[in-house]
């Protein structure tokens, strides 16, 4: 099994609070990792550590070392933004720009000069729809704003915008918190799909999600890394009763 | 229904049938060792039975697996805990299957006369196996018709080795008082062929949960 993410000792302070506790993890290619824990844990943090989102946050300071593909993200010589390119993010609310469904799709890869508009952009379109199986129920309609769909539909919107610029990483903080049960197992069934090409790491509050869909758990709380492991261990025989009074409801 | 579970599904359908099926096929094969008088197919029929506790406690472990990962809700919550009673049954038929072999193949090299047992042992035999057979092959069924047909069948084969037991019973308990020097050997084919009907009784169990499964209700034991 090989190493996509490979976290060493990351530590993380908001201003005086110190977040993320020397946090060590290997994350594995094409596995879906399921990020658990109370509020207030530190696993979104985290997620957001892994492509650089809280470099936006001023009073941030991090320390320790993200290795992706043996090179540290946060080496002075890394440009965040061709970070955030690889490693794409969904986040809890469908969050469309205002703007048609296919130019959800086509306006990063082009800003990114990945494609030029014409049949090229036409195929990367289709494609990114049909790889977050929503290609059948918008192809009629590609001009419509991409606000016009259901919750459902604008977060594989937004799946599918995330895949069409190529990255290596899919990450999601809670991607289905806002979806009823249909279009929920919709997106995990499509999560199940694009761990064939890509590295997912998933946030969810919903443990039964994380025992679904996630080949590998890692269960947070006040900033530690608990316990790492294989789902079905997690679930089934935890090893630290932290973890095991959690995922039982048991915790206070 | 995510697929991943779908797969873990199939793999514990697909493996319980098997386990199941070894049960059949050593039934079958004593069969054929008492009717050709082949005793050498005993030991062929004992070495289907090898590993059926390891092979009940991997399914075991795959439907924790499916229980703890997936938390099936109706259907299929009522098959996961239909499949968990169901190893059980089918290694409890396992060592009736066992025992029968042993003590029956022992017996064959006593004194009594076997002809007229064998008239009503075969048939026994064979209604218990049937039994088991169709109540295995529900497993791969889909159709409440069908299962409901099935689970019919098996009932109607349990009832056979009833009677079919009692009449050996009556049989050779007539047997033991004309000749009382071999009331051992009659006593112990008698307990040997307990186990052909007590087979009869975990297949009508395994089919009764099987159609618990499909139509839900309430479980209980058969």
């Amino acid at each position: 099994m090989k190493t996509k993410i490979n976290v060493q000792n990351l530590n993380l302070w908001y201003g005086e609070n110190h977040a993320l506790h020397g946090i060590d993890i290997k994350l594995y290619k094409n596995k879906i990792t399921a990020l658990i824990g109370p509020s207030g844990c530190g696993k979104s943090t985290f997620l957001r550590c892994i492509n650089r989102m809280n470099d936006l946050i001023t009073s941030t300071k991090i320390d320790g070392e993200i290795i992706i593909d043996e090179k540290n993200i946060y080496d002075k010589d890394v440009d965040e933004v061709s970070v955030r390119k690889r490693i794409g993010m969904v986040f809890q609310q469908p969050n469309p720009f205002p703007k048609s469904i296919y130019e959800n799709i086509a306006y990063a890869p082009i800003k990114h000069g990945l494609v030029k508009k014409g049949k090229v952009c036409d195929e990367l379109v289709e494609h990114s729809l049909k790889s977050a199986g929503l290609w059948d129920e918008v192809k009629n309609k590609l001009q419509d704003p991409g606000t016009s769909l259901s919750g459902g539909q604008q977060q594989r919107l937004c799946i599918a915008r995330t895949i069409a610029v190529e990255p290596d990483v899919i990450l999601m903080d809670e991607p289905t918190s806002a979806l009823d049960p249909i279009s929920t197992e919709k997106i995990e069934a499509l999560m199940l799909e694009l761990k064939k090409k890509y590295t997912i790491v998933i946030v969810t509050h919903n443990m039964q999600q994380a025992a679904r869909v996630a080949d590998y758990t890692a269960f947070f709380h006040l900033g530690d890394l608990v316990e790492y492991n294989e789902t079905e261990t997690i679930f089934v025989n935890p090893k630290e009763k932290k973890t095991e009074d959690y995922i039982t409801g048991r915790f206070g | 229904m995510l697929k991943n579970f779908e797969i873990i599904l199939t793999q514990i359908k697909d493996e319980i049938y098997n386990m199941g099926q070894k049960v059949v096929i050593a039934n079958e094969t004593s069969l054929k060792a008492i009717t050709t008088a082949d005793t050498k197919l005993f030991a062929q029929a004992k070495s289907e039975l090898n590993n059926l506790a390891h092979t009940s406690n991997k399914i075991d472990n795959l439907i924790l697996k499916a229980l703890a990962l997936h938390q099936p809700e109706a259907k299929d919550l009522r098959a996961m805990v239909s499949y968990l009673k169901i190893t059980n049954e089918i290694v409890r038929a396992g060592t009736n299957t066992r025992s029968f072999i042993k003590n029956f193949s022992k017996s064959l090299h006593s004194d009594v006369d076997f002809d007229n047992i064998l008239e009503f042992s075969i048939p026994l035999q064979k209604a218990a196996i049937d039994a088991l057979k169709t109540a295995i092959n529900i497993v791969n069924m889909d159709t409440t018709v069908s299962i409901e047909k099935s689970f019919q069948k098996v009932l109607v084969e349990e009832s056979k080795t009833d009677d079919l037991y009692a009449m050996i019973e009556k049989n050779l308990l007539n047997k033991i008082s004309d000749n009382i020097e071999l009331s051992k050997d009659y006593l112990d084919i008698l307990s040997s062929l307990r186990r052909q009907e007590k087979i009869a009784d975990r297949a009508a169990s395994i089919a009764n949960l099987l159609l618990f499964a499909q139509v839900g209700g309430e479980i209980h034991q058969a």
